[in-house]
């Protein structure tokens, strides 16, 4: 990374860009500018692990992270994608402070981060920085939210495979009815 | 036309009309096909002479009854209509639409459009015509030899029929035509129309060809008593069925489309048996399937075409899917379509209020009811463009054209599929082949259009094109059924029938000098790959060129190689995501709505183009709109069962539209309001 | 299907044989039809008996006895398609009108020694012992359908058969509706077509052998019937024929017993 683009991602610079407390009065912003750190890590690096102590909330600058899990019997499964402009690690904000998915970095990542102590601290004196932070962090969940309820509808699935014409009932079924129906002799003649 | 006036036919001179309507000059060259009594109902058969019409019969009729009483007097024509509807003359209910013959190797096919109306194939006489009926021959003249294509079978049936109408003076408690502006007059597209009077017949003449036909039997004039007792038969036939009238009008009835959601679907569905019988009996509806035949191992094969009915449980099916599965969304379609949605297909009303739906009903669903529960409160006129019975008479015009002679109108005839060669096959996942296709001489095929791939013996798929090139073109298709697996199966060398391209492309021009965005999802974004090529070809002319794809893994990513490159591109932003992947995807995961960056687009100037699954498509076409793109400037393709793929079968209905001819490709201002709306 | 013709297998169960007759009736066809299949097992043709395994197995008649339940499943597992022949294989049959009635109670008053037989006490469709991979319905089959479905077979595509109401096939060959013009009862609204609509041409009801269409509406049909001055005994017969035990027809003459016992005790004799 040249001089030029270390610039960039000095902490206010990277909240502006990823447009963090924009609306923010001035002393607000320099609270939240305060607080923040921008980290830089490597292709596969593990940003959070599932279960374990959130450290920061953390906005990513540049790169991309994933949510991944492991499933026995089909290896590590990427759930979801993290990109530019979008938050990981919310459960700092709310108890118990623990991750509930392990992320890693897919690509090299840049990420403006707000360790968790020193931003309930600042939260906590702020309100209308608190709001801020609220409000970016809600939408960015209500987006993911959204994205994972597509991502239920398994939209790309293929139609069932091809079926010939089935015949209808089942024996349980005949089972019940004809005990529901007590023998009443010749129907009907 | 010269004018001529009324004339008087005695009624014991009924057997000379007869006569004079087989043989014009002399010679016999036409059937006359009238109605007659067989089975309790008044039916349309062959006659030789007039004493096999109806004499002294009545029919009553009901929701769900239909009955035919004696009487002692000598009328012949006094009753309304019965079971059958001319079309089963002009579209029969079953006929040979393509023939296959030869072997594989060297096979083709053939259109056999030569139906007739009559036995001896040729002139026929159509007497005892009502005008709802004249009303319903030129809903179909539209439908069928008013569009871009031709149904050639039907216009040639159309062009040999000389129409004997006869005023409708005794109607029934089913008749509604003075709501839908119908009749019971018959004032235009007769040759001959006839209202019977105590003695006999007055007579007026339509047409030249009606004109030579009184003059050849010397009729007296008409006096002035017998002429107004006619109209005085008329008039009562009007307010008869005026004092019948229940509160609807086709005006009214033009507003079922808003109601899609309605409580009444759900209640008449508990009622509606689907049986079809309505359709059946319905003089316009038009429906129709393509039976793909073979017999055993026999190289020669071909397709039936049939009558079939909305109500069937397969007619909204496609191959993993089916667009209208519950009752009710089959019962809506029906009727919106005929009272509402018809109106902007074919600048008409598809009812003729001829009453047949409400008789034949085995359960005696009464069309008139449902349209009033379901327009409660609704009063006056649609406020939508000027009086809808004024298209009408646009509509009647364009129809002329079709009845005045023996040629088809405008339209060219449905083509039979032109056999082609597949000279390769690459298969793109797991379950998708793309086929590159030798075009044969005269295919024309544009970017977004789709060709039916047509197996013999085994189907007729509709196919987007996925590439244009030269002298070839490429379809990709997935296996979901035996047509396409069918299709999947074929080899370099393999030959298969195309006919097309059909329906609306996407309109390329248009992005020239804009900001394009391309969305796909799946095999979605095989249509969407002729606009790439077609951008990408002409790179100058475009700002931004933004290419977002999803897949459901990296495994079903169809033109992967393609897309991969794509990526590497400088001039191009191109993304791709997945909905699940394994630790080797490096790429984002998730649905093809995040990639979107409205950051990076000239929202006003940009032109979108989306396909992928409905649920997909609607969820693009929020984030699009949200980032100011207007609606008339996102392209949207979609999916529905197609048979014939011009227009002619009603299968590909959705809400107004024709996929097949208005779409495939639509602006999200015409589809938008239907998406998301169930069993559309 | 590999280079050399499936084997093919016709067998009974309880039932007439006159659904495998239908494949014999195939005159014009026969040739071709034994060019494309090897007819292995057809006792109504042929004396050569052959054990299975069957590429394609066609099982006509219901499962009347403990040892055709057994049998069946033997079968099952020989045969790579199963595809059910007729109402009885299909729906059980008329045959299976005995499940609503007391099976014993019969056996005595048509058998001297009804202790030599050894009847179930219900009729059931095949499908309810084995999966089946196609069916065929009818009283008999159609010999259309069966050569489609043969010839299907032969092309590898989906076989024709539509799933719609004996209406359509009565109005494409322009049949008055009887209901409508006469009242007659008629169960063609809710019954699978395939037949082209045979009875009511000749003036009578359908009488609902290829059972029931997808989705029957039977409630409305029985509704507008009771409505028109039917008793529930009346409805109750009229489903009550070659495919009674197949929903929701079952149902129908389930119910329309027990209402017609209650009103009347004798309604049911």
């Amino acid at each position: 990374m040249n001089q030029e683009e270390r610039q960039v991602t000095a902490p206010r610079d990277a909240l502006a860009r990823v447009r963090l407390g924009s609306g923010l009065p001035e002393t607000s912003r320099d609270r939240l500018v305060g607080v923040a750190q921008v980290l830089e890590r490597r292709a596969g690096a593990v940003l959070y692990r599932e279960g374990d102590r959130t450290p920061y909330l953390a906005v990513v600058v540049e790169g991309r992270a994933g949510l991944r899990t492991h499933v026995p019997g089909r290896g590590d499964i990427t759930l979801s994608t993290v990109e530019a402009g979008d938050i990981l690690g919310w459960s700092v904000l709310v108890p118990p402070g623990r991750s509930h998915a392990t992320v890693w970095a897919v690509t090299d990542v840049v990420l403006l981060v707000f360790p968790g102590e020193s931003l309930r601290q600042v939260m906590a004196m702020d309100a209308d920085l608190a709001a801020a932070v609220y409000q970016f962090t809600l939408a960015a969940l209500g987006r993911r939210l959204g994205a994972t309820r597509l991502q239920m509808l398994d939209l790309f699935e293929g139609p069932p495979a091809f079926e010939v014409p089935r015949p209808r009932g089942a024996l349980s079924k005949r089972l019940a009815d004809v005990r529901r129906e007590p023998s009443q002799g010749e129907w009907g003649t | 036309m010269t004018e001529t006036a009324a004339r008087f036919l005695a009624r014991d001179r009924l057997e000379d009309l007869v006569h004079a309507l087989a043989r014009p000059g002399g010679v016999e060259v036409r059937e006359v096909i009238a109605p007659t009594v067989e089975d309790g109902a008044i039916v349309h058969a062959p006659i030789e002479s007039a004493a096999e019409l109806p004499r002294g019969v009545r029919d009553v009729q009901a929701p769900g009854v239909y009955r035919l009483e004696e009487t002692e007097d000598e009328l012949v024509f006094a009753y309304a209509v019965g079971p059958h509807a001319w079309k089963r003359r002009l579209f029969p209910p079953q006929r040979t639409r393509l023939t296959f013959a030869g072997d594989d190797g060297r096979g083709a096919f053939d259109a056999a459009d030569d139906a007739s109306p009559s036995r001896n194939g040729d002139q026929v006489v159509f007497l005892g015509v009502r005008a709802c009926e004249l009303a319903a021959i030129t809903v179909q003249d539209i439908v069928f030899a008013c569009g871009p294509y031709t149904d050639v079978s039907y216009a040639s049936a159309r062009g040999k029929a000389f129409i004997a109408a006869v005023q409708c003076t005794h109607p029934a408690s089913t008749c509604f035509c003075t709501s839908m502006g119908t009749g019971p007059a018959v004032t235009s597209g007769h040759d001959l129309a006839l209202t019977e009077i105590e003695d006999g017949f007055v007579v007026v003449a339509g047409s030249n060809e009606g004109v030579e036909l009184l003059e050849s039997l010397g009729l007296p004039l008409a006096d002035e008593d017998r002429r107004s007792s006619a109209q005085a038969a008329v008039r009562g036939a009007a307010d008869h069925i005026e004092r019948n009238n229940v509160g609807v009008d086709g005006s009214l009835a033009r507003r079922l489309d808003r109601f899609p959601e309605h409580d009444r679907w759900d209640e008449v569905a508990t009622r509606c048996l689907a049986c079809t019988n309505c359709t059946m009996v319905c003089p316009t509806c038009f429906c129709s399937r393509d039976i793909h035949t073979s017999v055993l191992g026999q190289g020669e094969a071909g397709a039936e075409r049939q009558w079939d009915s909305c109500f069937t449980v397969q007619f909204g099916e496609v191959a993993g899917g089916n667009f209208r599965r519950r009752l009710r969304d089959r019962y809506r379609h029906w009727i919106t379509h005929k009272f509402s949605t018809w109106w902007q297909q074919f600048d008409a009303s598809g009812c003729v209020g001829c009453g047949r739906c409400i008789a034949w009903c085995p359960v005696g669903i009464d069309v008139r009811e449902e349209i009033r529960a379901v327009t409660e409160g609704e009063h006056g006129e649609d406020p939508r463009e000027g009086d809808p019975f004024q298209a009408r008479e646009g509509a009647q015009v364009r129809a002329e054209t079709v009845g005045a002679g023996d040629t088809p109108g405008d339209g060219v005839p449905e083509p039979p599929p032109v056999m082609a060669t597949v000279t390769s096959a690459r298969w793109e996942t797991a379950d998708t082949v793309t086929l590159t296709i030798a075009t044969p001489p005269g295919l024309d095929v544009r970017p977004g259009q789709f060709v039916m791939a047509t197996l013999p013996g085994i189907g007729a798929p509709p196919i987007s094109v996925s590439r244009i090139s030269g002298a070839h073109f490429e379809i990709t298709v997935r296996s979901v059924g035996q047509a396409t697996a069918a299709l999947c199966a074929l080899a370099p060398g393999d030959r298969l029938g195309i006919s097309g391209g059909y329906g609306r492309g996407w309109p390329v021009d248009e992005a020239e000098g804009c900001d394009v965005i391309v969305v796909g999802g799946g095999i979605g974004l095989a249509p969407l790959r002729p606009v790439l090529d077609w951008v990408l070809e002409h790179r100058d002319l475009h700002s931004g060129v933004y290419v977002y794809t999803g897949a459901r893994t990296p495994d079903d990513m169809i033109f992967a190689a393609e897309m991969a490159d794509l990526e590497l591109r400088k001039d191009v932003t191109a993304l791709r995501t997945v909905d699940r992947a394994g630790p080797d995807w490096l790429g984002p995961v998730g649905v093809v709505t995040q990639l979107l960056d409205p950051d990076a687009w000239a929202g006003e100037s940009a032109v979108a183009f989306v396909c992928g699954p409905e649920r997909m498509m609607s969820a693009t076409l929020d984030a699009l709109l949200d980032a100011g793109i207007a609606s008339d400037r996102i392209w949207l393709t979609t999916e529905r069962h197609m048979e014939c793929g011009v227009g002619l079968c009603g299968h590909c209905q959705l809400g107004p539209f024709f996929v097949c001819k208005d779409g495939p490709v639509f602006d999200a201002a015409q589809l938008g309001p239907y998406l998301g709306i169930e069993g559309i | 299907m590999s280079d050399s013709p499936p084997r093919v297998g016709v067998v009974k169960f309880a039932s007439c044989d006159g659904c495998q007759l239908t494949l014999l009736d195939l005159e014009d066809h026969l040739l071709e039809i034994a060019k494309s299949f090897d007819i292995v097992e057809f006792a109504e043709a042929s004396s050569r008996r052959s054990p299975g395994p069957y590429d394609i197995l066609f099982v006509e008649g219901s499962i009347s006895t403990q040892e055709q339940a057994n049998e069946i499943l033997e079968l099952r597992t020989q045969t790579a398609v199963l595809v059910t022949i007729g109402a009885c294989a299909t729906a059980g049959g008329v045959q299976a009108l005995r499940n609503w009635a007391d099976h014993d109670e019969f056996r005595s008053a048509v058998y001297a020694r009804p202790e030599y037989v050894d009847s179930l006490a219900t009729s059931t469709p095949i499908a309810d012992h084995v999966t089946v991979d196609a069916e065929l319905r009818g009283c008999p089959i159609d010999g259309g359908q069966l050569l489609e479905l043969l010839s299907a077979v032969v092309a590898g595509r989906r076989p024709q058969i539509r799933e719609e109401a004996v209406c359509l096939s009565c109005k494409r060959r322009g049949t008055v509706c009887i209901m409508a013009a006469s009242g007659a009862a008629c169960l063609g609204p809710v019954t699978s077509g395939g037949c082209g609509a045979i009875c009511p041409a000749m003036g009578r009801g359908c009488y609902g052998c290829f059972g029931p269409v997808l989705d029957a509406n039977t409630e409305s049909l029985t509704a507008w019937l009771r409505a028109s001055g039917r008793s529930d005994g009346e409805i109750g017969r009229l489903f009550a024929g070659f495919t009674a035990y197949a929903e929701p027809f079952r149902s129908v003459v389930t119910r329309s017993r027990a209402i017609a016992s209650e009103e009347d005790p004798r309604a049911r004799e």
